[in-house]
């Protein structure tokens, strides 16, 4: 589903992002990025979609190489991607239901069909009595789960989350990571950039953890426990 | 609604008033630029009327007999550049003098056709073939006087020169200043919208998707100034349109009519669409970054 081959990335100002980075990531899989900031953890979610491009090697998504794809094309491969922040990136101007109806709009969805699928994923992430609400008037917790509900709505293969409960209380953090365990059992991939070594050693999923741009681990039943020991 | 056309129309109306100073701005310089248009239209027209009407006049002395005048007629008659000669007698200005003043008694009084020179008048083709004939005539003895109005359409060639000069600067100018304008306010908007245009992004829209209120909102501006100023062209036409006929009378050129109006309209249209669109294609260059 995911491929870097000898990935590496290095930004203008000569920061070393990723250094040589090989990793497969297959379909249905949940893998958390683990690191320290700086580590590179956001640098690789942005090279899947296409947010960035390799200083050299290949970033493979769904079959398609990113390196040679066209403008043109980029849009349909973010269609194929979740991308979840830690900052929830939400329009403040609209409401709830216009947040989500945000994504079906921009793939030219008929407003009948947004009206029908829209409060489907409100109901699913547990916001359906919210939906004429602003953001603003929205728990932390809460507006992390209406951008799930975004990422969501067009049914992508893969969800990107970029340190997803970094900005939420500890009791909504779990009704988040629960929101990630279902859609990854629906068959979506998930990868995860977070440093909750609480959430990482509870659910025991594939663990990726980045140094300095480098893949210094990568176990399929991992936590957070060697990184703590360092 | 189609939400490329709501997110224009949401766009105009956010920004209500950069919205109302680029309409107040094209619209000025569309009215301008089409009086401008139109009164080098006029005056090209005018200034070909005169070049074709441009006649020298050689008065013969008294003592020349009229048979001696009407060979020189038949002689310039066969030059290949002349369009015509006209030969008006003693009697004949003296008839044509009496039609013209036959109102006033105190001009007619004791006149006798002897204080009348008898006269060629002669059109070229082409204007530039009348100093030739000054040259050759004025100096001849028989010859009492060659008049030629070589200053009055010098001037008016001049100034018809620099209206058409002046306007083409005053319309680059407008011009300029009129996608700038369009450049700024689209682009304001697009600062506005910047958080929204990387969301929309990033759930995968399209370029054109992001792209396109931008450029609809430029289209909207153009059009809508081309309208408002061709309203106030009519009534302006409405107002000035019989002085200018009074002014251009016997001279065929602009009709203020209908079918002045309604091609004026489409040509604005046509050019305020462009220009909006120009203006909204520059701040999409400039601002938006995808």
């Amino acid at each position: 589903m995911i491929l870097f081959e000898s990935v590496s990335k290095r930004y203008f100002d000569g920061t070393l992002a990723l250094d040589d980075v090989s990793l497969e990531i297959k379909p249905k899989e949940f893998v958390f990025l683990v690191g320290s900031s700086g580590a590179g953890k956001t640098t690789m979610l942005k090279l899947v979609v296409r947010e960035e491009l390799p200083t050299s090697g290949k970033v493979i998504v769904d079959g398609e190489d990113l390196t040679k794809i066209k403008s043109g094309s980029i849009p349909d491969l973010r269609r194929k991607v979740g991308y979840i922040f830690q900052d929830y990136k939400l329009l403040y101007s609209k409401t709830a239901f216009e947040n989500v109806a945000l994504s079906l709009e921009v793939v030219g969805k008929k407003e009948s069909e947004i009206l029908k699928i829209v409060p489907e994923y409100l109901e699913m992430v547990g916001l359906i009595d919210r939906q004429k609400n602003y953001p603003f008037q929205l728990s932390g917790g809460e507006k992390q789960r209406l951008a799930i509900a975004r990422a969501l709505v067009h049914e992508p293969k893969i969800i990107l989350a970029d340190e997803p409960t970094g900005m939420i209380d500890p009791s909504a953090t779990w009704e988040i990571v629960e929101l990630f365990e279902k859609v990854n059992n629906w068959g979506t991939t998930v990868v995860m950039a977070t440093h909750d070594f609480n959430i990482v050693n509870m659910l025991k999923k594939r663990v990726v953890e980045i140094d300095k741009g480098k893949i210094i681990r990568d176990e399929p039943k991992g936590g957070y426990a060697k990184v703590k020991k360092k | 609604m189609n939400p490329i056309i709501k997110r224009a129309l949401s766009n105009i109306k956010s920004g209500r008033w950069f919205t109302v100073a680029s309409i107040v701005v094209l619209s000025f310089s569309f009215f301008l630029l089409t009086v401008f248009v139109t009164a080098s239209f006029i005056s090209w027209e005018v200034l070909n009327y005169l070049e074709s009407r441009a006649q020298i006049t050689i008065f013969f002395k008294d003592s020349v007999e009229e048979s001696q005048i009407l060979s020189e007629k038949t002689n310039l008659e066969k030059d290949k550049n002349i369009a015509s000669v006209t030969y008006t007698s003693k009697e004949k200005a003296l008839e044509s003098y009496i039609s013209e003043h036959k109102g006033d008694p105190l001009l007619l009084e004791s006149l006798t056709k002897d204080i009348f020179p008898p006269s060629l008048d002669i059109r070229a083709y082409d204007i530039s073939y009348l100093p030739k004939i000054e040259e050759l005539y004025g100096k001849r003895a028989e010859v009492d006087e060659v008049v030629y109005y070589k200053d009055a359409l010098n001037a008016f060639k001049k100034f018809s020169d620099i209206i058409s000069l002046a306007g083409l600067a005053l319309v680059a100018l407008l011009l300029l200043s009129s996608v700038t304008i369009v450049l700024l306010t689209v682009g304001s908007s697009i600062y506005v919208r910047n958080d929204e245009i990387g969301v929309m992004r990033l759930v995968g829209a399209s370029n054109w998707y992001i792209q396109a209120p931008f450029l609809l909102q430029g289209l909207f501006y153009g059009v809508v100034s081309a309208l408002i100023s061709e309203v106030f062209f009519v009534i302006a036409i409405s107002f000035f349109g019989n002085d200018i006929r009074l002014l251009t009378k016997g001279i065929s050129t602009v009709n203020f009519g209908f079918l002045y109006a309604v091609v004026s309209l489409i040509l604005q249209v046509i050019f305020g669409a462009s220009l909006g669109l120009a203006g909204s294609w520059g701040a999409l260059r400039r601002y938006l970054k995808i």
